[in-house]
């Protein structure tokens, strides 16, 4: 499973995804990440190690963020690769769900 | 020639065919061409009834093109408007694919829809510049 996810300290949640959020790839978190928005209200998505993502990896990640959002809870993004970050503000993405390169930046903003 | 059904599993051929088929093209220009060519198909696959779709590479020394076909109805993803709505997933396959490929042909021949999504393999030249 191209996902794992981390309680940290605070009540915060890091969901790290790797691989290849593509056609495959989405299907394969679209169910976790919507687990961990049903339950968790401070988020870190990790995309560090996301190779290649396209809107439908994204539609996952959006869904689950206005999902947290709805319960008054805050999700952030992690140092997405450059390839990634592309696809993420050519959508217009990164005005709804912020992107952080440091991590302890990133928790800080969900808290 | 890639000719599949939109079926999911079908689908999941996509992107494994264009690593095939540009094995031999200079990595950079690759990403693009992955996200313009899943764009383009999903697009088809979600919002459109055709049940088959045809994929080829045509390559020159100037340029990759890759040639989607489908069955269903008449529709130009080139000049199809975009309703911008950011927290929508609606909308961004079309900015995706604008944004990837820059020269976009599409043409109706008999009952398929033919589009035609062209990378330059070359760098564009350096604009003139008066002195």
């Amino acid at each position: 499973m191209p996902i794992s996810i981390e309680d940290l300290d605070g009540n915060v949640t890091k969901v790290v995804i790797s691989g290849r959020l593509d056609i495959v790839g989405a299907r394969e978190v679209e169910m976790p990440l919507a687990v961990v928005a049903g339950s968790r209200r401070a988020v870190v998505i990790d995309l560090s190690a996301v190779e290649f993502m396209a809107s439908l990896g994204l539609r996952g990640i959006v869904i689950s963020a206005k999902s947290i959002y709805s319960k008054r809870g805050k999700v952030v993004l992690l140092a997405p690769r450059p390839a990634v970050e592309e696809v993420i503000t050519t959508t217009g993405i990164h005005g709804l769900i912020p992107i952080f390169h440091d991590e302890a930046l990133a928790i800080a903003a969900v808290i | 020639m890639l000719v599949i059904s939109t079926s999911a599993g079908d689908l999941a051929r996509v992107h494994p065919w264009l690593d095939d088929v540009t094995r031999t093209l200079p990595k950079p220009k690759i990403h693009g061409m992955h996200v313009a060519l899943e764009e383009a198909v999903m697009n088809i696959a979600m919002h459109s009834d055709s049940t088959e779709l045809s994929l080829r590479l045509e390559l020159s020394p100037e340029a990759a093109a890759l040639v989607v076909e489908d069955t269903g109805p008449e529709f130009n993803p080139a000049e199809a408007p975009i309703v911008q709505q950011r927290a929508e997933p609606g909308g961004w396959g079309l900015t995706l694919l604008r944004h990837y490929c820059r020269d976009i042909r599409y043409q109706r021949v008999g009952a398929r829809n033919r589009l035609t999504l062209r990378f330059p393999l070359q760098a564009a030249p350096e604009p003139a510049v008066d002195r």
